[in-house]
C-alpha cells in the first residue's frame, strides 16, 4: 500500500500529536505545521495527499492557505478538511466559499477523519 | 317822459331785488343743507350765527346760542385750546384743523373735527367761521383698531412664549436621542460582546476538550499499550464525561445564540419524513443497547413544506433522543408525521416511564429535569427541550407533550406550510427591520427564468437546476464581500442585500454579464429567457410587499424592454437580410431596420441609433469596414455593438476568443444558425 501523506496544520501542539498518533495507526506520514504560512509553505513544498486544516492560527488564517492553495492550479487537488472549533453555519459557507472539500467541527469523531481520508 | 323812467327804474329795483333775494335763498339753503356743523364767531368770541346742522347736532334752538360765548358750546376743559386756537387764526391767519369736544344742550361730548377760518370784509376782522365735523365713527373705528392691536401684541407676545417653550422640547428632545443613541450603542456593544464572548469562550472551551478526548480515545483504543479492565473503565467514565461536557456547550451556545437573537432561519424546500429518517438511521444504534424498536409512520405522498432543514433535525434528534433515554428495555418509540393541508404534525411517541401532569408544561422550560436518574445513564443538559421549542416556534409552530405515567410519552410539533411568497415576505420584512433600526438600505435583485416550463422540456431533468447552481454560484461569488441572503426556487433567484441604490445598480450589470457567460455555454434562446428586477428600500418602498411588488415590476420592464430592441441589418443581398429578419424573429426580436448598402446604412443610423449592427463586410461602393470605421470616428455611434458577416473562412474558435477578447465577433456566411442567434444574444 503506497504510503500516503498528510499535513496537518494546528496550532494547537497537543492535538497535532494526538492527531498523528491517530494516523500514524492507520499507516499514514503525517507532517505538521503550527502556523499558517509554515503550514502553506509545507503544502506546496510537499504536496501531500491530504490536508488537514484548522481556521484560527496565528499570522495566516485557515482560509487564506485554504484559498491560496486552492486557487493555484498545482495546488488545487489536493483535498482539504477545514477543522475548528467554530461552528457557526457563516464559518461554514465561508469554508466551501475558498473551496475546502470537508468542514468538521472541533471536537471530532476521529472515525470520520479518518473514514474520509 | 319822466314817470316812464321812474317806473322803469322801480321795475329795474325790484328785479335787482328779486335777484338779491333769490341769491341769498340760495346761500341759505347751502348753509342749512350742508351735514357738518357751521359756526360763526365775532371777534369777541360769542357766536353770531350756526347752521342747521350744528343745532341739530347740539339740541339748541337758535336763540338759545346766538349772542352766547363760544366756549358753551365747546367742553369746559378746552377752553384754553379754543382760544388759544382762535388767537391763532386771527394773528397768523391760519388753517388748519384740531380736535374738539363739542357738547350738547344735554351735555353729552361730541368728539369733532374743527377747521377754522378768519373772515375780513373790507380790510376789518369780522369773526371766525368754523366748521366742526363729527368724528366719532372714525374715533369709534380707531379705538377698536386700537384694541385689536393690542388683542394682536397679546398674542404675538404669547405665541412668542409658546415658541420658546417648543425650542426648549426641542432642545429636550434632541438631548433624550442623543441619550438613547448611546444608549443604543452601549447595547449593541454590548451584544457585540456578547456574541463575542460566546464564540470565543465556544472556541476556548472546545479546543482544550478537543484534545482530551482525542487522547482518551487513543487510549481506550489501546495504542499506548493494553488496558487493565478497572483502567477501561476509568477511562470510559472519562471519556463519557468530555462528551457531556461537550454536548452542554453546545447546547449552551444554541441557546445563547437563539435568545440573543442571532439564529436565523434558512428556509428551504425540504421533505419533512426524509429529515426524519436521516436522524433515526443515525440514532438507531444507540437505541441497540436497549432493544428499542422503531416505527415510522410517514405519508405516502412526499411533504415538501419550506423550513430549515438543521433545526428540524435538530428538533428530531433532541426529541428521539429522549425518547430513547426515557424508555427501558424492549420499548417501542413511534415516530409519526401527519399531513394536513395547513401544516406537518410530528410526534415521536415512547413507551417510557412517561411525564407527570404537572410537569407537562415545565419540561420545556430551561434547565428542567424530570425523571433524573441517579446513578450511570445519560444525562442530558435540561437545555435540549427549551432548544426545541425555541426552534420549532421560530417556523411558527407549536410544540406540547402528551403522557400517562408508566405507559409512555408523545411529543408532538406542527411546522405550519407557509407558501414561498410568505417566507419571501417574512425575510424581506425581517431584512428591512435590521436596515431601519441601523439605519442602512437593503436592496433586492430578482433573477428569472420566465420561460421555465419551455425549459423544462428541453433540458433534460434537472436541467434547469443545472443552470441555476452556477448561477447562484456567480451570485455569491460576485456578492462575497456584501451581507446578503440568497432564496431560490426552480426559476427565479431573489437576493437580498445592504446595498444603496447605486451599488445595487453596479452589482445588477455585473451579475447579468456573468449570467450572460453562463447561459452562452448552454443555449443561446437560455438566456433571453431571464429577466432580472431590482429595488432599494427606502428609496422605492418603505415595507416589503410594496419593495417586492418594485422588484417584480422592473423584471417584467426589462424583458419587454429587450424585446423592443432594434437590430439594424445591412447587406446588399434582400434574400439574406430576409433570411436573417426570420432567423431573429424566432428569437423574439421584432424590431428591424435595413439597409442595402453602407451610405444607406449610415443615413439611417444617423438619424436613429439601433442597439446592435448586422454588417456584412463586402458590399458595392462602401465596404462594411469602411462603416464600422465610420461609426467608430462618432462618439454616439462608437459603441454600438457590431456583428460581422463575412464571405471569408473563419474558424469557429475565434467566437470564443471573442467571449473572452470582447471584439467585434465575426460571423462566416454560409453561418450556422445556432451561434447567430447565441451572438445576437449575447450581444443584446
Amino acid at each position: 500500500m503506497p504510503v500516503r501523506r498528510i499535513l496537518v496544520v494546528d496550532d494547537e501542539v497537543q492535538l497535532v500529536k494526538a492527531i498523528q498518533i491517530r494516523f500514524k495507526q492507520a499507516d499514514y506520514e503525517v507532517l505538521v505545521a503550527y502556523n499558517g504560512l509554515e503550514g502553506l509553505e509545507k503544502a506546496r513544498k510537499e504536496k501531500p495527499d491530504l490536508i488537514i486544516l484548522d481556521l484560527i492560527l496565528p499570522g495566516m488564517d485557515g482560509y487564506q492557505v485554504c484559498r491560496l492553495l486552492k486557487y493555484d492550479d498545482k495546488y488545487h487537488d489536493i483535498p482539504i478538511i477545514m477543522l475548528t472549533a467554530m461552528a457557526q453555519h457563516e464559518d461554514r459557507e465561508w469554508g466551501e466559499n475558498v473551496g475546502a472539500d470537508y468542514y468538521m467541527t472541533k471536537p471530532f469523531e476521529h472515525q470520520v477523519l479518518l473514514m474520509i481520508s | 317822459m319822466k314817470f316812464k323812467g321812474r317806473i322803469r327804474k322801480k321795475i329795474a329795483f325790484k328785479e335787482e331785488q328779486k335777484e338779491i333775494l333769490d341769491q341769498r335763498g340760495y346761500l341759505e339753503s347751502i348753509i342749512s343743507s350742508i351735514t357738518d356743523s357751521l359756526i360763526v364767531v365775532n371777534p369777541d368770541a360769542t357766536l353770531r350765527s350756526v347752521n342747521k346742522a350744528t343745532l341739530d347736532l347740539l339740541g339748541y334752538r337758535e336763540d338759545e346760542l346766538i349772542g352766547q360765548p363760544v366756549k358753551n358750546i365747546f367742553l369746559q376743559e378746552e377752553e384754553s385750546i379754543l382760544h388759544k386756537y382762535f388767537q391763532k387764526i386771527i394773528d397768523a391767519g391760519v388753517r388748519y384743523n384740531i380736535g374738539l369736544t363739542l357738547l350738547t344742550k344735554q351735555g353729552k361730548a361730541i368728539p369733532v373735527n374743527f377747521s377754522g377760518a378768519l373772515m375780513q370784509q373790507d380790510g376789518k376782522i369780522i369773526g371766525i367761521v368754523g366748521v366742526a365735523r363729527d368724528i366719532r365713527q372714525i374715533t369709534a373705528i380707531i379705538s377698536d383698531l386700537e384694541k385689536k392691536e393690542a388683542e394682536l401684541e397679546e398674542r404675538s407676545k404669547t405665541l412668542t412664549r409658546m415658541q420658546r417653550a417648543m425650542l426648549h422640547i426641542m432642545d429636550d428632545l434632541d438631548i433624550a436621542k442623543k441619550e438613547m443613541h448611546k444608549v443604543n450603542k452601549e447595547l449593541q456593544t454590548l451584544d457585540g460582546l456578547r456574541s463575542d464572548f460566546v464564540s470565543t469562550v465556544s472556541h476556548e472551551l472546545r479546543t482544550p476538550l478537543t484534545t482530551m478526548k482525542e487522547f482518551a480515545s487513543i487510549i481506550l483504543d489501546e495504542i499506548p499499550g493494553k488496558l487493565t479492565k478497572e483502567q477501561k473503565e476509568y477511562m470510559d467514565i472519562i471519556s463519557g464525561n468530555i462528551d457531556r461536557l461537550a454536548r452542554l456547550i453546545n447546547n449552551l451556545l444554541d441557546i445563547s445564540k437563539i435568545e440573543s437573537g442571532r439564529v436565523e432561519l434558512k428556509r428551504a424546500l425540504v421533505d419533512i419524513p426524509n429529515l426524519a429518517n436521516s436522524v433515526i438511521s443515525i440514532i438507531k444504534p444507540e437505541a441497540q443497547g436497549k432493544h428499542i424498536e422503531f416505527k415510522t409512520l410517514f405519508p405516502v405522498a412526499a411533504l415538501n413544506l419550506y423550513a430549515d432543514p438543521d433545526k428540524v433535525v435538530q428538533v428530531f434528534t433532541n426529541l428521539i433522543g429522549n425518547a430513547i433515554k426515557f424508555t427501558e428495555e424492549n420499548g417501542e418509540i413511534t415516530v409519526e408525521i401527519k399531513d394536513t393541508e395547513q401544516e406537518a404534525i410530528c410526534s415521536i411517541a415512547d413507551t417510557g416511564i412517561g411525564i407527570a401532569p404537572e410537569n407537562l408544561d415545565k419540561i420545556f422550560g430551561k434547565f428542567q429535569q424530570f425523571g433524573r436518574e441517579p446513578g450511570g445513564g445519560a444525562k442530558g443538559t435540561g437545555l435540549g427541550l427549551a432548544i426545541s421549542k425555541e426552534l420549532v416556534e421560530m417556523h411558527n409552530g407549536r410544540i406540547w407533550a402528551e403522557s400517562k405515567p408508566g405507559k409512555g410519552s408523545k411529543f408532538i410539533f406542527t411546522l405550519p406550510k407557509h407558501n414561498k411568497e410568505y417566507i419571501l415576505h417574512e425575510t424581506v420584512e425581517k431584512r428591512i427591520g435590521g436596515a431601519k433600526k441601523e439605519n442602512k438600505e437593503v436592496s433586492i435583485f430578482i433573477i428569472r427564468l420566465d420561460d421555465y416550463l419551455e425549459f423544462e422540456e428541453k433540458l433534460e431533468k434537472d436541467g434547469a437546476q443545472k443552470v441555476f447552481l452556477p448561477i447562484l454560484a456567480s451570485v455569491e461569488d460576485v456578492m462575497r464581500n456584501e451581507d446578503f441572503l440568497t432564496l431560490s426556487s426552480k426559476n427565479e433567484i431573489i437576493v437580498l442585500a445592504q446595498l444603496n441604490k447605486q451599488e445595487a445598480s453596479d452589482i445588477r450589470a455585473r451579475l447579468k454579464r456573468i449570467i450572460k457567460e453562463h447561459t452562452f455555454e448552454i443555449d443561446a434562446q437560455l438566456e433571453k429567457g431571464f429577466s432580472y428586477g431590482y429595488a432599494t428600500y427606502p428609496d422605492d418602498a418603505d415595507n416589503a410587499k410594496d419593495l417586492l411588488e418594485r422588484a417584480y415590476k422592473s423584471c417584467v420592464q426589462e424583458r419587454e424592454a429587450r424585446l423592443k430592441k432594434t437590430i439594424m441589418i445591412v447587406d446588399d443581398q434582400p434574400e439574406l437580410r430576409n433570411l436573417l429578419k426570420k432567423i431573429l424573429y424566432s428569437s423574439g426580436y421584432s424590431n428591424f431596420r435595413e439597409a442595402g448598402d453602407g451610405n444607406e446604412a449610415l443615413e439611417k443610423i444617423n438619424t436613429a441609433i439601433p442597439d446592435l449592427l448586422i454588417l456584412d463586410l463586402k458590399m458595392p461602393r462602401m465596404s462594411g469596414y469602411e462603416v464600422i470605421g465610420m461609426l467608430k470616428e462618432n462618439a454616439q455611434t462608437k459603441d454600438i455593438p457590431v456583428l460581422i458577416m463575412s464571405g471569408y473562412a473563419v474558424e469557429v474558435g475565434k467566437l470564443e476568443e471573442y467571449v473572452k477578447k470582447k471584439a467585434i465577433p465575426v460571423v462566416a456566411k454560409p453561418f450556422n444558425i445556432e451561434q447567430l442567434k447565441k451572438l445576437v444574444n449575447y450581444l443584446l
